[in-house]
């Protein structure tokens, strides 16, 4: 499984391309496998303020509800709505078209990890 | 720890997404995803591993005696080949399990339990049956196929002896028939838990017959092998019930819509005295389990669910994304008083979504014929 080497990840699985200023953050394929498929996506407001680590929204299989957590502390300032009304196809492109939200990131993302970092993360995580 | 069944092999070899459930390891999907799998068997057909589910074997002279003991529905007129759907209740009335019940020989039954009541089914016979019946626990000597589906019948057939098909063809809804597969005898019964015609298989639990078995199914292109999750979306638009969410031991079966399994001329059976007590004063008083559909949102299991006037009425007892509907929808048991399109509240994680409830089953197959099965 690849992820795209210019992205950094957490732990919680979500993905960021970068930590600065705008910066756009998604969930990792991995993540989207264990889930199964996407029924439905509960996303913030624009204007809302999270911390890193905060939860800030939900996505749900027809089994589970699983947390998002914010990768990096910021104000929301975009929210991908049509992935709110296609959720399925969030599997199809989770890295492009599967953005779920935009933050004006002002810090908190100490424990991000790389591409080839992450990799390892979830070969371990997943024996 | 938790139990392989013997298709496990097969599930790690499809990169099945494997979870614990009720003390075993079971597929919750496969790659592709649960709603794929639903909709395949919807349209075709799907293999699911239900070897997690008890049989209890009831035999003897006086089987037949202690059976009707056992449940509260008349069984006298269950003939060889034949099963029924009903359940068993403790001694104050309430569901200890919902079963399916097959005549497997002149005296001798076989109780397909569920995964979570094997122990205390199994307990409860060997400390209730008589001397002149004999109770034994055969869950891991069989491994459980369903395979559910429209196309259902033509992935069996080709399982089968040539001499085997027109007999396997002729069985009813709740019928077994004893069949041959590579020269092993295996049981196999018209049943399911789909809302979908179907079938479940009966096998021998030697992993390296049931890998075979497996395998063969899933040579033909009309099958796709379908995990917990998918099953449990079929079930719920199916208005089946779970065991140990929409049906516990501190409900009765009138509460939980099972009330039909009750006969009304029988008068001894466990939890026959308790059931008339509490028939005769709350009956009329007391809530049941109804199926709602959602707006917006999705229900899950013990979220609260609010009148209109935000009165606390219930709780979900299951609830997720239906595929084929497309929406979510579940079941919950609710005060008394409510009628199908009355609006309700649920509580979504601290958000009130709007609800309505509505007449179960949710989907109906347009192949005729009733589901009942665990």
């Amino acid at each position: 499984m690849s992820h795209p080497p210019e992205l950094l990840f957490s732990k919680e699985h979500e993905w960021t391309t970068g930590t600065d200023g705008e910066v756009t953050v998604g969930i990792s394929s991995f993540a989207l496998e264990q889930v199964g498929d996407v029924v439905y996506i509960e996303l913030p407001e624009k204007g809302d303020e999270f911390r890193a680590g905060q939860t800030f929204g939900t996505i749900e299989s027809t089994k589970t509800v699983s947390d998002l957590y914010m990768p990096v502390s910021g104000e929301i300032l975009e929210v991908n709505s049509e992935i709110q009304s296609d959720p399925a196809s969030l599997q199809d492109d989770p890295y492009q078209e599967g953005w779920l939200i935009k933050v004006d990131a002002t810090g908190g993302a100490d424990e991000l990890m790389t591409s080839s970092e992450y990799k390892l993360f979830v070969q371990e995580e997943s024996q | 720890m938790l139990k392989k069944t013997p298709f496990y092999k097969e599930h790690v070899k499809m990169g099945a997404i494997i979870s614990p459930f009720a003390g075993w390891h079971l597929p919750s999907h496969y790659p592709g995803g649960a709603s794929r799998e639903h909709q395949h068997v919807r349209v075709h057909c799907g293999i699911f591993d239900v070897s997690h589910m008890g049989q209890i074997i009831l035999s003897g002279t006086g089987a037949d005696a202690y059976l009707d003991r056992l449940v509260p529905s008349d069984l006298s007129a269950l003939s060889e080949g034949k099963s029924r759907y009903s359940c068993l209740l403790n001694h104050q009335g309430g569901v200890m399990d919902d079963v399916v019940i097959s005549k497997v020989g002149t005296s001798e039954f076989m109780l397909c339990v569920n995964a979570s009541r094997v122990e205390r089914v199994y307990e409860w016979m060997c400390e209730s049956c008589p001397q002149d019946c004999e109770v034994r626990d055969d869950s891991d000597r069989y491994g459980l196929m369903a395979i559910q589906g429209p196309k259902s019948f033509e992935v069996v057939s080709g399982l089968l002896e040539a001499s085997e098909v027109s007999g396997a063809a002729a069985l009813a809804f709740c019928e077994c028939l004893p069949v041959t597969i590579k020269g092993t005898q295996c049981l196999l019964s018209r049943s399911g838990y789909t809302g979908e015609i179907g079938y479940e298989l009966y096998l021998p639990s030697e992993p390296s017959f049931c890998e075979w078995v497996w395998q063969q199914v899933m040579a033909s292109s009309k099958v796709m092998a379908v995990g917990l999750s998918a099953r449990n979306t079929l079930r719920l638009e199916a208005g089946l019930l779970l065991y140990g969410a929409d049906i516990t031991e501190a409900r009765k079966p009138d509460e939980v819509g099972l009330g039909w399994l009750v006969s009304a001329k029988k008068r001894e059976y466990f939890g026959a005295s308790a059931l008339r007590a509490w028939r005769s004063q709350r009956a009329s008083n007391v809530g049941r389990l109804h199926g709602f559909l959602m707006e917006k949102g999705i229900a899950r299991p013990q979220m609260q669910v609010c009148s209109e006037a935000k009165d606390d009425v219930g709780e979900v007892t299951s609830g997720t994304y239906l595929p084929t509907l497309g929406k979510a929808g579940g079941l919950a048991f609710l005060n008394k008083g409510f009628d199908n399109q009355t609006k309700v509240l649920i509580n979504v994680r601290g958000k009130w979504h709007g609800g309505r409830i509505a007449p179960l089953p949710f989907y109906e197959s347009k192949a005729k014929h009733s589901v009942t099965e665990t």
